[in-house]
């Protein structure tokens, strides 16, 4: 790699400090990919902001309105979580396929939102519950919809003197459920060839889908929305065949490309199969989670 | 059953000597070798398939500060280090980057300017088979190969033609004929530690070399040849090897590094990043196959046809059909191989190079036999497999039945035909074979003054050889296993040994290791009845002590017979023992794999492996399993995910460990192990090379696990889900 000054800041101001001072500069987290990217000389910031050391930035909060993810916050973290895996299955799904066990002990869940690569396995999920993001910078803060950040791959609106200080996510409301699956030759230690994520509320009939939101993952230049499958679904009750059509049509708005991982065709048909099982499984964590709140309250 | 030997240490599950040092990072491997004012070299590699060096202008990289060298092939013109005019693959080199960083060697690479003109490049065997096929080197002498029409084939270097009997009676004797086409692609030995040498010119004016190799002799040879240098100028001393697989048995950076060091007359390091491993390495030959097979309605094999092109890359050479054969009895043969050039950094050895290959074509086939005759694919194995007297591939009959053994006791140890198999999940077996080499290889032992036992031997370990050996020794001197110490030598040290390679290296220095201890043992018992005033053949070996059977008062112990050996008409006491060679047998392998595959994504989890060998005699068994999982595990990932892949352009798209995955932990199931010991007549103790046979058949093994699972063959490897997918989708449009 080439060198460059570092700096380990020990507070959100003085990172922003740094960051408003300096051309070139880039923010280090986790570093897994980061750091990689550097040794392979396919970014040469001339400073690095370390930002693990800002205990502000290191608050995993869960309550009544939702979850705060701190931009210092684990993949590992968020797979330790009980009220994530309770409340938030799909997005303890994406954490826990991510790398490996030592990978996601240093990756944190805003590294993977920021580095905005297409297969980010915990963008998906975050999107279909509707999670949004907060940035500061000198002059302030401003909040987005995950779902506005991305502009391709690789690339945010995120400026380069902000921060995103956390990815926040709203409690999901009664009967919803979520999922996430993936597909990768290995188990373990690999890039999604395509991912699928969906969050599903149900009515009390535990049968109708009330609403639905499918995000697809390394299908097109950024995470997308797939939103005709979200109208097939709504309002209808979850049967097979509903289920199998809105996932045919989710793989139609997938805009896959063919690369050395996968071919376009290929990449086409797994969103179609992953759809179906996807919906499925969100529909079965909505349930669990009405069958759960019912017997609590 | 095995002959019993009275044997204690051999046979025993002594951990590896050098265990300690590996796990907690104190073994010094390759890259670990700092030398006071040390440089560190970067290699640049040319980044085109093929293309004609223009212009090379390496001024803005020798300004930048900390460069203390530039080197090309220009400044070279004896040499070919470097290419000059012509780059025939991707990741050639073309210079050399020196200075006290290895960061700042890099940053000045890239000021290196290259003017390349690109040319017309063939990375396809089957295209480069062709009369039209764009030439791969244009600088290449002549092609004496045509085609039927009489036109050259300008990239084939090899034709042979292996016939036996009339292939054409044979196919007419059969009733049931199954054909098919296979590929493998290039697929890379993916050892943990990339290559690293370090060079240092000596103030007698030899060069010293550290490097991770198979064999310090092959190393300084081909150094030696390369610099033009006679052999003495130059020692090699080999630290830790982080994994060779057949890799390491040639020179990588070893030569630049020695180069460097002699210009600069300072001590030069290059280690290799993981994508020049790749781009730059010797990874196994692909190659295209087509294989027909004929058998009689009993299923007795008639006639076996074939072709096989071999992908050789850049620089072309050879690669046998035989193996196409196997271990079947097959009375009709007709076997055609071609070696071809193409646009491809030139493949090396992996494990069992060229067996993996065949048997993958070849132990499909026999599955698809099976099916068609409806039998059991491990009755048609039987039925056909060489058995003892018959010839084996190198000729000599075989002792035993040792074949068909193994395929018994795997296949009774996998519950074959006898396990229940849920839905999309299927079972099948494939069998392998390999014939270890032998010597030349040495060892030399010596007893201390505080009774301990140095052995020295020249034979590199990669597989825990020298805890072998330890062993071999601790049990023909009678003593404690922790009393022996091995030492490698360097090429200053013993005499020429061969690579550890070729699963001769337990098979040659393990014979060694008992002669010379038996040598020793002599020495010592000679010295004890001097010392002891008894005949010799009164006295036995126990425990680190001479004891005299008669009288269990009259002994001595080995350190005090050391000490006064200093002073006796004989000297000191040692043993030691040359080897040429040894005879050496066939050794078989047979992989039953089970699958489930998920018809949605195509994805084919392995559930369980069954990995059976014919080893002559476990001498640790846990080193042998601990070679039977590695071999099974890589030639899982070349049945499920590995290999090179090229673009439209050729060029390599997966030059890194992401795209051109190995398995992990996650991806290996449970491998159960079956050694079959039936020993050998001439390995040591009865022991065969154990080595490369688990590398061989497991790839066609889950192949034919797939077919049985959900009816469908995929013939070309890695199977990935893709191709299961492809292939499931073409059968059900064909059934529709």
């Amino acid at each position: 790699m080439r060198s460059f000054e570092y700096l380990a800041p020990s507070t959100l101001q003085d990172a922003l400090a740094a960051l408003h001072q300096r051309e070139n500069a880039s923010v280090l987290a986790g570093g897994t990919d980061l750091i990689l990217r550097l040794k392979r000389r396919e970014q040469s910031p001339s400073t690095l902001v370390d930002i693990k050391r800002i205990e502000e930035l290191d608050g995993l909060e869960t309550g009544v309105h939702g979850l705060s993810i701190g931009a210092g916050v684990t993949m590992s973290r968020i797979e330790a979580s009980a009220v994530v895996r309770q409340d938030y299955a799909g997005l303890h799904a994406g954490a826990a396929t991510v790398g490996s066990a030592q990978i996601r002990n240093r990756a944190t869940v805003v590294g993977n939102v920021c580095n905005a690569t297409p297969c980010a396995d915990t963008v998906p999920p975050l999107v279909v519950l509707q999670a949004q993001v907060r940035m500061s910078s000198q002059g302030g803060e401003r909040r987005l919809p995950l779902e506005q950040l991305f502009t391709g791959p690789g690339t945010t609106v995120v400026r380069p003197d902000e921060i995103v200080v956390s990815v926040e996510v709203p409690l999901p409301e009664p009967g919803t459920g979520s999922a996430y699956a993936r597909h990768s030759t290995r188990a373990a230690m690999d890039l999604a060839a395509a991912g699928v994520a969906v969050a599903l509320t149900l009515e009390d009939d535990n049968e109708t889908c009330r609403r639905a939101h499918i995000a697809l993952g390394a299908v097109a230049p950024t995470p997308i929305r797939a939103s005709q499958a979200e109208d097939i679904l709504s309002g209808q009750a979850l049967t097979p065949a509903l289920v199998a059509e809105a996932a045919r049509v989710a793989s139609t708005e997938a805009r896959p490309i063919s690369d050395v991982r996968a071919s376009a065709e290929f990449r086409q048909e797994i969103v179609r199969v992953l759809a179906a099982r996807t919906i499925q499984a969100a529909a079965a964590d909505a349930q669990r989670r009405q069958a759960m709140s019912r017997r609590s309250g | 059953m095995m002959q019993e030997l009275d044997l204690k240490t051999v046979g025993s599950r002594a951990t590896k000597v050098d265990g300690p040092a590996i796990v907690t990072g104190r073994a010094q491997y390759a890259d670990d070798v700092q030398l006071p004012g040390m440089v560190y070299g970067r290699l640049l590699h040319n980044p085109h398939p093929h293309a004609r060096i223009r212009r090379i202008d390496t001024t803005r990289a020798l300004a930048v500060p900390g460069v203390v060298d530039v080197v090309t092939g220009a400044d070279l013109p004896d040499l070919d280090l470097f290419a000059t005019d012509e780059v025939c693959y991707q990741g050639q080199k073309v210079g050399v980057v020196v200075a006290d960083d290895p960061d700042v060697a890099a940053d000045a690479l890239e000021l290196i300017e290259v003017e390349y003109e690109v040319l017309p490049a063939v990375v396809d065997p089957l295209v480069a088979l062709q009369h039209d096929s764009p030439p791969v080197r244009l600088d290449a002498p002549a092609s004496e190969h045509k085609d039927a029409d009489g036109r050259v084939l300008p990239n084939v270097t090899t034709h042979g033609e292996l016939v036996e009997g009339d292939v054409e009676r044979g196919f007419a004797e059969a009733d049931v004929v199954v054909e098919a086409e296979y590929n493998v692609p290039f697929f890379h030995q993916n050892y943990l530690e990339p290559n690293a040498s370090t060079a240092r010119l000596e103030p007698d004016g030899r060069i010293t070399i550290w490097t991770a190799a198979q064999g310090s002799f092959n190393i300084r040879d081909a150094v030696a040849g390369a610099l033009r240098l006679p052999h003495g100028r130059i020692r090699v001393i080999v630290t830790q090897v982080g994994g060779a697989f057949g890799a390491k048995n040639g020179i990588f950076v070893e030569a630049h590094a020695a180069m460097l060091a002699m210009r600069l007359r300072r001590p030069v390091k290059i280690t290799m990043r993981r994508d020049e491993e790749f781009l730059d390495g010797n990874p196994a030959p692909g190659c295209h196959v087509y294989l027909k097979t004929g058998a009689r309605k009993d299923g007795t094999l008639t006639a076996l046809e074939g072709r096989i092109v071999w992908d050789r890359g850049w620089l072309g050479g050879g690669g046998a059909a035989n193996r196409l054969r196997g271990l079947y009895r097959i009375p009709h043969i007709k076997l055609e191989s071609y070696g071809v050039r193409t646009n491809k950094p030139r493949p090396g050895a992996y494990r069992a190079p060229g067996s993996i290959q065949t048997a993958f074509a070849r132990e499909s086939n026999m599955d698809l036999l099976a099916r068609k005759l409806n039998m059991d694919p491990v009755e048609l194995r039987l039925m056909n497999a060489i058995s003892t007297g018959d010839p084996s591939l190198n000729g000599t009959p075989l002792e035993k039945d040792w074949l068909r053994l193994t395929i018994q006791r795997t296949a009774a140890a996998a519950e074959w035909g006898k396990r229940k198999l849920g839905p999309n999940q299927g079972i099948g077996i494939a069998c392998g074979e390999w014939t270890n080499g032998a010597g030349p290889s040495n060892a030399f032992i010596t007893l201390g003054e505080d009774g301990s036992v140095t052995l020295l031997t020249g034979q590199v370990d990669i597989t825990g050889l020298h805890t072998t050996l330890a062993q071999i020794v601790a049990e023909e001197l009678a003593v404690d296993l922790t009393k022996v110490k091995v030492t490698l030598g360097n090429t200053d040290m013993v005499p020429y040994t061969a690579l550890s390679a070729g699963s001769l290296a337990t098979y040659s220095a393990g014979t060694a290791a008992r002669e010379a201890a038996r040598r020793a043992r002599h020495r010592i018992l000679r010295a004890a009845a001097e010392f002891l005033e008894v005949d010799a053949d009164q006295l036995e070996m126990g425990a680190g002590r001479v004891v005299s059977r008669s009288d269990a008062s009259l002994s001595v112990g080995l350190a005090e017979l050391a000490a006064s050996a200093r002073r006796s008409s004989e000297g000191p006491i040692s043993g030691q023992w040359v080897l040429g060679s040894l005879p050496t047998h066939p050794s078989y392998s047979v992989h039953i794999a089970t699958v489930e595959v998920d018809p949605g994504t195509g994805r084919v989890r392995l559930l369980d492996l069954v990995a059976g060998q014919d080893v002559g005699r476990a001498l640790n068994p846990m080193l042998v399993e601990g070679q039977i999982h590695g071999g099974a595990t890589q030639c899982l990932g070349l049945g499920l995910m590995e290999g090179y892949k090229y673009g439209g352009n050729e060029h390599l798209l997966n030059a890194d460990l992401v795209d051109n995955p190995i398995p992990t932990a996650m991806d290996v199931p449970v491998i159960r192990t079956v050694m079959v010991e039936e020993p050998c007549s001439d390995g040591p103790y009865g022991a065969k090379g154990v080595g490369e046979p688990p590398m061989i058949p497991g790839a066609a093994a889950i192949a034919n696990a797939i077919h049985d699972a959900v009816g469908i063959r995929v013939t070309t490897v890695p199977i990935t889900p893709e191709r299961v997918l492809r292939v499931l989708q073409a059968g059900a449009a064909e059934q529709a």
